[in-house]
């Protein structure tokens, strides 16, 4: 794999990164590939082109969100799936979405809603990871939209903050959802036999989150020690296994091309805005009339910033313009002539 | 015996609770706490059985007939201690609706036949406060004065009443082309007929039908009614139950309800089907659903056409539902918002279609009509079955703007054979044939 990136969020709690879908996929590399990417701890969702994390930059292709890029790699070789009948991977997106759907409230609900568990251990582990000035308000932004979303567990929500957590549905889900796994994963060492799959990348993603850090208060973390040590113990061998020989984290190669603007990275800016198109955003190995069309929107997009940039232009000129003329703000000049008017009025009073 | 008529009215008191103090003859004292509600009834036949139950009682509600009843009852009782004064109520105090100038008598009079029906308990320790011989509560026990029957009451239901979005989506359009057909009178009037026997059968919302489904699976007898107003239930959302006993039953309580009744004679599932089944409803329940949602609402022509019409339909104003069916648009968007960055429509109809493709080859895993390989239908069943059928049943937009996009879930669905049989059969089997009985 020549020279690809996996752009993650960083590290908290001792895992490699705080994210689940991004420790989901670095587990994913490190069943298919070893040591043949690098990891870019960029904790900016705006490099990417969805608005998620994690994204990867393969040569030329910027794929984001997790599905998208188990799509990708597996159509470009690295599947992790191909030893299984097509029974077993349809039962694998089905434990999949139930693991995205499921255990992402059960976390969020876990880190955010929990008040807490926000004050005490997440909003420093967030903190950590942004820059100045962002991570005193980034980590309340992330609060409000994690709340909105399990809102619907039960528990009162006021001004981005939730209370009355204690009975909440969110528990029995979470209970259900373990017990399945548990069952399913029986007395095997992966999901599907001796050989890890995309779906124990999936679930060791979550799980792993769930059952590592040290929260102030561990619902999730005292469920799964206490009734599913089968669990437990294979999130451990998980543990040893993906995590064992993890690349280089290293800094990025190129800037990404979306999103950039005039002051963080003004060559590409200029680049991307004025002279070329942008590279394909999904990289979706799609035929061709797809990529027409692409092309075509981004060209209409492309207008339609410029555009917009030669009305700013032209406005904040004219406005200038106005101002001088007018004599509202005067450049230059001014002492000289107040000096003479004081001579001349020196007969008023 | 006199004769009654044919009428059964009944009117019932306020409950009036007493706290009774007894002594069993081996002399331990028993405290008891009977609540009074009187009952007015008319009965015709049992009133043998409220002879005797008289006799036992001695506590809560009791009813009665008529005073002319009364007297004769304690004629059989024969002992007539009429004491005025205090005496060990069991609180069975009946009041009498008709006769006026008996009451009093037949307070008394039951406070004495209770009393020797009980045997021989007066003592000491009996001092109780007897309200019903007060003048007051006996001038109050004349109203009301007289009662007279009711017009019309309304029917109990028997069954459990499923408040639903009926009927399923080409059968209210057939019934608008029939009503608004002047031509042939008689073939509109056939085309009613039978829209209406298939009216309350279907549904084009995926929840009233997943209950549905789940319902006559679990074989538990229900009733339907046609709900278009989702604020009617106390959790905001259609569909939801109204059991007989005036109990409301909403999506959270929905399983437990069917567990609890489900018919003798439904077969299980295994723990190993039932934590999968929970992995593919999972399934159904977000990708599915998201594609669905996608197609109701976000695209415009469908959403002009069918969605809009069908769930604001109803309303008079033109107006009013445009702007609901707008607002529950917001809605639906806000909500696929919350789970992902953005709304990617190539995005989510692949991964419906992964998920329709998984369903297939899960169905197809095992040999039999259902999943799993069984021969009768489960909660997973249902499910799937809800969402199969509200896609495949989705009238088609032949608009030259919309190209077909809106029917593109549809065209998933139907590549698949064994899906769309599926659907088909558990259709006929369960839902047209028993209409038609």
């Amino acid at each position: 794999m020549p020279a690809a990136e996996l752009y993650v969020f960083g590290g908290a709690f001792g895992l490699p990164s705080i994210d689940p879908q991004c420790l989901a996929l670095i587990s994913y590399m490190s069943i298919v590939s070893h040591q043949e990417y690098t990891i870019v701890e960029c904790n900016d969702t705006g490099v990417s082109p969805t608005g998620e994390l994690p994204m990867l930059h393969h040569g030329k292709n910027w794929i984001s969100g997790t599905n998208r890029i188990i799509a990708y790699l597996s159509k470009t070789g690295y599947n992790a799936n191909e030893h299984l009948s097509t029974e077993e991977i349809a039962k694998s997106v089905a434990y999949g979405s139930l693991v995205d759907e499921s255990l992402t409230d059960a976390l969020l609900f876990s880190w955010f809603a929990i008040a807490e568990n926000f004050l005490g251990a997440t909003c420093k582990a967030y903190s950590n990871l942004f820059s100045f000035p962002s991570r005193y308000f980034l980590p309340i932004q992330i609060r409000k939209a994690a709340v909105q979303r399990v809102r619907k567990y039960g528990g009162r929500v006021e001004s981005g903050i939730m209370t009355d957590t204690t009975d909440s549905k969110v528990y029995a889900l979470a209970r259900d959802c373990y017990r399945v796994l548990d069952r399913k994963l029986g007395d095997n060492d992966f999901f599907f036999g001796v050989r890890p799959t995309t779906l124990d990348a999936k679930v060791f993603g979550h799980l792993a989150l769930q059952l590592y850090p040290e929260l102030p208060d561990p619902h999730f973390q005292k469920m799964l020690q206490e009734d599913f040590p089968r669990l437990v113990a294979y999130c451990d061998r998980c543990r040893e296994e993906f995590f064992a020989n993890l690349p280089d984290k290293t800094e990025p190669t190129e800037n990404s091309p979306f999103f950039t603007n005039p002051f963080s990275a003004p060559k590409e800016w200029f680049k991307n805005t004025f002279l070329t198109a942008p590279a394909s955003a999904n990289g979706h190995v799609n035929g061709s009339a797809s990529e027409q069309e692409k092309h075509q929107k981004s060209k209409e997009e492309r207008d339609f910033d410029l555009k917009r940039i030669y009305a700013v232009t032209f406005g904040t000129l004219a406005m200038v313009t106005y101002v001088i003329v007018n004599g509202l703000v005067v450049i230059g000049n001014e002492e000289e002539e107040v000096e003479e008017e004081e001579d001349h009025g020196a007969f008023h009073y | 015996m006199s004769e009654h008529e044919d009428t059964v009215i009944s009117t019932a008191s306020e409950p009036k609770v007493e706290i009774v103090e007894e002594t069993l003859p081996d002399g331990t004292v028993v405290r008891k706490k009977k609540t009074t509600r009187t009952i007015t009834k008319r009965v015709l036949t049992t009133r043998e059985v409220e002879r005797t139950q008289l006799h036992q009682t001695t506590s809560s509600t009791s009813t009665h007939s008529s005073s002319q009843e009364k007297v004769e009852h304690v004629e059989k009782e024969g002992s007539a201690e009429v004491s005025a004064t205090t005496s060990s109520t069991e609180a069975s105090t009946t009041v009498d609706s008709e006769e006026q100038t008996s009451s009093s008598a037949t307070a008394s009079i039951t406070a004495a036949t209770t009393s020797s029906s009980t045997g021989s308990m007066s003592s000491r320790l009996q001092r109780r406060l007897d309200l019903s011989n007060t003048p007051l509560y006996r001038f109050l026990a004349k109203f009301p004065l007289k009662q007279y029957p009711a017009p019309h009451q309304r029917p109990r239901p028997v069954k459990p009443v499923l408040y639903a979005f009926t009927p399923g989506w080409k059968v209210a359009k057939k019934e608008k082309e029939a009503a608004s057909e002047s031509e042939a009178p008689s073939e509109s009037e056939t085309k009613e007929a039978l829209a209406k026997e298939e009216q309350l059968v279907g549904s084009f919302d995926v929840d009233s039908l997943k209950w549905m489904a789940y319902l006559k699976f679990n074989k538990i007898d229900f009733d339907i009614k046609p709900a278009t107003e989702p604020n009617m239930s106390p959790s905001g959302k259609l569909p939801f139950l109204a059991l007989p006993d005036g109990k409301l039953i909403t999506a959270e309580g929905f399983e437990a309800f069917v567990q609890e009744n489900a018919g003798s004679d439904v077969p299980r599932l295994e723990l190993d089907e039932a934590a999968e089944a929970v992995a593919f409803t999972a399934l159904a329940e977000s990708k599915i659903h998201a594609a669905l949602l996608y197609t109701l609402w976000l695209e415009q022509p469908h959403f002009q056409a069918t969605t809009r019409d069908h769930y604001f339909g109803h309303y008079n104003n033109r107006l009013l539902s445009m702007l609901l069916a707008y607002q529950q648009k917001s809605d639906v968007v806000n909500t696929m918002l919350q789970t992902r960055t953005q709304i990617d429509r190539e995005l989510i109809f692949e991964e419906a279609a992964q998920a329709i493709d998984s369903l297939s080859v899960q169905l197809a895993s095992s040999d039999g009509d259902y999943f799993f390989g069984r021969s009768e239908p489960s909660g997973l069943d249902a499910v799937v079955f809800a969402y199969l059928h509200v896609i495949l049943t989705m009238p088609r937009i032949a608009n030259a703007e919309d190209a077909g996009r809106s029917s593109e879930l549809a065209r998933i669905v139907r590549k698949h054979e064994n899906l769309f049989r599926y659907s088909q059969k558990i259709w006929k089997t369960w839902f047209v044939a028993e209409a038609t009985h």
